[in-house]
């Protein structure tokens, strides 16, 4: 806590914080809002617009300067309401309004302006200014998303500042001087910074316009919801503004704890989807004469869903159903889909694409902040500038900030890389080696070596590394978290997936606590909510609150919520539920915001193979066109719900509009609904003796009379109330005490990762000698996925990124077609050259148009250590012929 | 504006550009002598413009890059700066004071006069490549208002006639300041400001 000083503002004295900000101190103490623009709380200041001019009493002369810049000192005397500093703002005001053009009435910002604000508040009332206003570019584009209007602008540098400060990417600048001073960046760099949206929020005028949103509100029509982004599992706060069943805007809200008041461009610009015009609003149901889908009543097809699913439960066994969600799902309809599953069909078939075949450590991340505060950060095989952009912000502000270090391990030469830290490369598939590397360099280090006596387990390891070389940079590594006194490990999921990943753990964790941050080395969870599906158990192996499906207790447990038994055996995976589809050993699947038709040949197969198929979701997606029954879901802007993020922050996500035309549905709510309709099994009704039963109207149909009690839920809210029976570290997590800005749940409420040195088991692994490449994937933020293609149209081309040298090596140029082909899979892909792909490696996002690169891998979760090759299309053809 | 920041950004510097220009070299040349520290950009532009007659894009990216400033930045110090010039300029050229003094001694005329008989606009080069006509806002030489620069050499108490006969000496290949001398009938010199 600073000393207060004492201060003196028209004559009054206020105690105030040294060294604060004069506007700060005057708002705090005084509840003078000194009139601003250039100066912004999240920004460092400036004193450009002059826009808070006071006066000050310098050695007895009072003199105009501004508040902005200004820090207290004790005994400063400053004038605010006195005529000349009124009479300065004013005429501020006047020479910034000389060049503002009058175009109010169809200016986005016009209504939330605080130029529009500060004029009726400070501003002179008429102009003395006759000259003709100076004319500049009124439409200039500074990227795809964002426009600009320089005759708007007032040239305060938020925009600018925001992009040093916080993106570090200085792309926009003051070109010019004088009148003719314009924001604007260098030719031919427009502005391509991953959170440039941002400075549409600070802009104070209408200069900065969102290219999406622009033109289709005005700010006093919006319907504003509290809500959050659901692209990645930062969780970022954002503000959901409707207008006529529409979604118009997406803007930043502060949460200071998750994103400050940043959202990335994704998260802001990429909505298009929830208003879509392809939007499925009704069920279908694949009709019996013409093997076409059409369209369904809700009864018709959940009644065909509850009674096909429960007749193939019955004939062939629980086993021979399987529901497949999705990390994107809300908690509630995560929970609701695992418990249907689990006490309706009895079957643990339950999993998600990146769920059981990872690894991932429940509690995630410590605190998000948390970043900032570290000295030494590892990066290791997780991308933050691509796949959580805002808390790759908080990664950049403490390397620029507080002089943190940034050692990245990464088969990519990834953006962060450009920071000059220690840069450890290695194949996918060798993550074991490069992590023993750095174990081995770690107990080259004193403090180390002397740390590491009191860890159990050391003697089995020292001897386990010994030998093997040290490269250069990953002594640095080694040194700099030798000396680090707050470090911090941030890890992906590809780290811990695949064959490798429990040896990966193990040496990840063996060089976290020989480096003294074992319990700072934090799982960074990739989808909204990856730890919220995994928290409410939709997983095979694990029942909600990662309670262990072998222990008969924990099924107990469950047992007392749902009414009835939880089968014991773990069910399928992902990856085993796709191959038993395609083998005809599962006869149905259920599909709920999953798509794996379009994830290349296994997933299409397992579509293709199953008897029923019920898929649940916004769009009829490859898999969709497949399904016997398709039903209709809503975005998470169209019903309340609540997610976890990577921090185990459960927030909020409540509605924000619904389209009257649409007969679509909540997940949750079809999951509900799709309960009460399932047929009551003849060895469960003496349990329900107590209750009347209505005689089945429909000879031969088994039918529930009413609700069973465990499927009785008025709203989202109480499906919550149970997932905080089943897992109480939700407990505490009620709708109403989550609040606008989410709680996390306690961390001790799962048990620890054990923290002692083990010496990893290394999966045998071969590389084959005609496969010379290794396939490095991943996500990118503006990929190509069902969202994303509903709101822009999808890259003409599809991919593969390779060393300049192999390049050179294997004769292919930039832009060539090329067959990419794995032991498992092959794709034709454009060729492009990238000296951040590593020799050796052949890098392949996720998500690209047409060209699922889950083709070249033999299991999904399996996205590590694939060899692949590269022939030029043109040779493949030669010796076709 | 804020103090350019030090980058730690690993950026592999050329040792010459790599088009074998040699005009790089003198660009190289100020770079070593001011160790290629940032606040030397404006001396870097100067050898920069000497070099090249103006400073294009590639120019302005490849100093950038030397000194680590990001483009945006050299951009905006290239284009405050009246003197440093983003286009090619003509073989000859000459810039006007609009300065108060001279723009109170009617240099204003002289602008039109001077625009009128080469048809271009102030800032603009005749399409030949020949003249360029340039104004400034103030040379300094308020005393000799109004006043002008014709390839260098400096002209005082100018009219739209003398102006025009000199320009056009020059752009015939003479000397412009004698015939400036001439046609005024001063006789002092000129001091170079």
């Amino acid at each position: 806590m600073p000393d207060l000083v004492t201060i003196t503002i028209d004559e009054v004295e206020y105690k105030v914080p040294a060294g604060s900000l004069l506007t700060d101190a005057a708002k705090a103490a005084a509840d003078i809002d000194i009139p601003v623009f250039c100066s912004h709380p999240k920004l460092e200041p400036l004193g450009a617009c002059r826009m808070c001019l006071v006066e000050q009493d310098v050695r007895g002369r009072w003199m105009i300067v501004p508040a902005c810049t200004t820090r207290v000192g004790d005994g400063m005397k400053f004038r605010y309401a006195s005529e000349a500093a009124t009479q300065a703002r004013e005429d501020t005001l006047e020479f910034i309004l000389i060049n503002h053009p009058l175009d109010c009435p169809i200016c986005d910002k016009g209504g939330e302006c605080p130029l529009q604000d500060q004029t009726l508040k400070h501003g002179p009332g008429e102009s003395e200014f006759e000259e003709i206003k100076t004319h500049k570019e009124k439409r200039y584009p500074i990227s795809d998303l964002i426009m600009l209007d320089q005759e708007r602008c007032i040239v305060c540098w938020r925009c600018i500042r925001y992009l040093e400060e916080w993106e570090d990417k200085p792309q926009l600048g003051l070109f010019h001087r004088g009148g003719e001073t314009v924001i604007d960046f260098f030719p031919e760099q427009p502005v391509d910074a991953k959170t440039s949206g941002n400075i549409i929020d600070l802009c104070p005028v209408g200069a900065l316009t969102n290219r999406v949103s622009r033109f289709r509100y005005r700010p006093w029509e919006l319907k504003r919801t509290k809500s959050i982004c659901t692209h990645c599992s930062q969780g970022c706060n954002v503000r959901l503004d409707a207008r006529l069943h529409q979604l118009r805007r997406i803007v930043a809200r502060e949460n200071m704890a998750v994103n400050d008041e940043w959202i990335c461009d994704k998260g802001r610009f990429f909505h298009g989807f929830v208003d879509h015009a392809e939007r499925l609003t009704t069920p279908l149901v694949r009709d019996a004469d013409t093997g076409e889908l059409r369209e369904a009543g809700w009864d018709e097809a959940l009644g065909i869903v509850a009674e096909r699913l429960s007749s193939i439960a019955d004939v062939h066994g629980p086993g021979a159903v399987g529901a497949i969600g999705s990390a994107k799902l809300s908690n509630e309809a995560a929970y609701l889909l695992q418990k249907l599953m689990r006490s309706l069909v009895g079957s643990n078939n339950v999993d998600h694409k990146g769920g059981a075949a990872v690894l991932a450590d429940p509690r995630g991340l410590s605190n998000i902040r948390d970043v900032e505060n570290a000295d030494v950060i590892v990066l290791m095989g997780v991308d933050l500038a691509e796949e959580q952009p805002v808390l790759d912000l908080f990664v950049r502000r403490a390397v620029r900030r507080n002089g943190a270090k940034l050692v990245i391990i990464h088969p990519r030469r990834i953006e962060d890389t450009r920071y000059g830290g220690p840069y450890v490369a290695y194949k996918p598939g060798e993550e074991l080696s490069a992590l023993d590397g750095l174990s081995r360099a770690l107990l080259k280090q004193k403090p180390v070596a002397e740390r590491a006596g009191k860890l159990g387990g050391l003697p089995e390891l020292t001897e386990y590394l010994s030998g093997g070389q040290i490269s250069q940079e990953v002594a640095e590594a080694a040194r700099l978290l030798a000396g680090a006194l707050r470090p911090i490990v941030l890890y992906g999921p590809a780290v811990v997936s695949g064959p490798g990943g429990e040896a990966n753990r193990a040496a990840l964790m063996n060089a976290a606590l020989l480096a003294g941050c074992g319990d700072r080395t934090f799982y960074i969870a990739p989808e909204a909510n990856s730890v919220g599906v995994r928290d409410v158990g939709l997983l095979p192996n694990r029942l909600p609150g990662h309670l262990d499906l072998s222990d008969a207790s924990s099924r107990e447990q469950m047992q007392r919520i749902w009414g009835s038994k939880t089968p014991a055996d773990a069910g399928l995976s992902y990856d085993q539920m796709l191959a038993a589809a395609a083998e005809g050993r599962l006869k149905a699947l259920y599909l709920v915001a999953s798509d794996p038709a379009a994830d290349g040949p296994a997933g299409a197969a397992a579509v293709a193979g199953a008897d029923f198929l019920v898929v649940q979701d916004m769009f009829l997606t490859a898999s969709a066109q497949q399904a016997d029954v398709v039903l209709p879901a809503v975005s998470w802007a169209e019903t309340d719900g609540t997610f976890t993020n990577l921090e185990r922050r459960v927030q909020r996500a409540p509605k924000a509009l619904a389209n009257p035309h649409s007969k679509a549905a909540a997940d949750w709510s079809i999951l509900l609904h799709l309960a009460r309709a399932w047929p009551v099994s003849t060895d469960e009704q003496p349990a329900k003796a107590g209750k009347s039963r209505r005689d089945g109207s429909q000879k031969g149909k088994r039918e529930r009379a009413d609700t069973p009690k465990q499927w009785k839920y008025a709203s989202v809210q109480e499906v919550l109330e149970e997932i905080g029976r089943a897992f109480p570290a939700y407990a505490a997590t009620d709708w109403a005490s989550l609040g606008e800005h989410g709680r996390q749940w306690a961390a001790d409420s799962v048990p620890p990762v054990a923290r002692r040195l083990a010496v990893p088991a290394r999966p045998a692994r071969a590389w084959l000698d005609d496969f010379p490449f290794a396939l490095v994937t991943g996500r990118l933020l503006f990929d190509d996925s069902t969202l994303m293609t509903k709101t822009r149209p999808a890259s003409a081309v599809a991919t593969v990124s390779i060393n300049p040298g192999d390049a050179a090596a294997a004769d292919v140029q930039a832009g060539e077609a090329v067959l990419v082909a794995s032991p498992a899979g092959q794709l034709e892909l454009t060729v492009r050259i990238d000296d951040a792909v590593l020799p050796g490696t052949l890098w392949i996002p996720y998500s690209q148009a047409d060209a699922p690169v889950e083709t070249l891998l033999s299991a999904a979760g399996d996205g590590v250590g694939t060899p692949v090759r590269l022939m030029s299309l043109q040779t493949v053809s030669e010796k076709a012929g | 504006m804020q103090p350019p920041r030090p980058r730690t950004q690993r950026e592999v510097v050329p040792a010459e550009h790599p088009s074998g220009d040699p005009r790089f070299a003198l660009i190289d040349r100020t770079l070593k002598r001011f160790r290629f520290q940032q606040d030397a950009l404006i001396e870097v532009l100067h050898t920069a413009q000497e070099a090249f007659g103006f400073l294009e894009e590639d120019l302005l990216l490849y100093v950038a890059r030397q000194l680590k400033l990001p483009p945006s930045w050299v951009y905006g110090v290239a284009t405050f700066y009246h003197f440093f010039s983003l286009k090619p300029q003509g073989e000859h050229n000459c810039i006007v004071c609009m300065g108060t003094a001279c723009y109170v001694r009617r240099a204003a005329e002289i602008v039109a006069a001077l625009q009128d008989a080469y048809g271009i606009e102030a800032g603009h080069t005749t399409p030949d490549g020949k003249f360029s006509l340039n104004t400034a806002r103030c040379l300094g030489s308020c005393g000799l208002a109004p006043v002008l620069i014709v390839d260098g050499e400096v002209l005082g108490r100018e009219t739209p006639e003398s102006t025009l006969a000199a320009v056009n000496a020059a752009v015939a290949g003479m000397s412009p300041a004698r015939v400036a001398v001439t046609s005024n009938g001063a006789e002092e010199e000129v001091d170079l400001p």
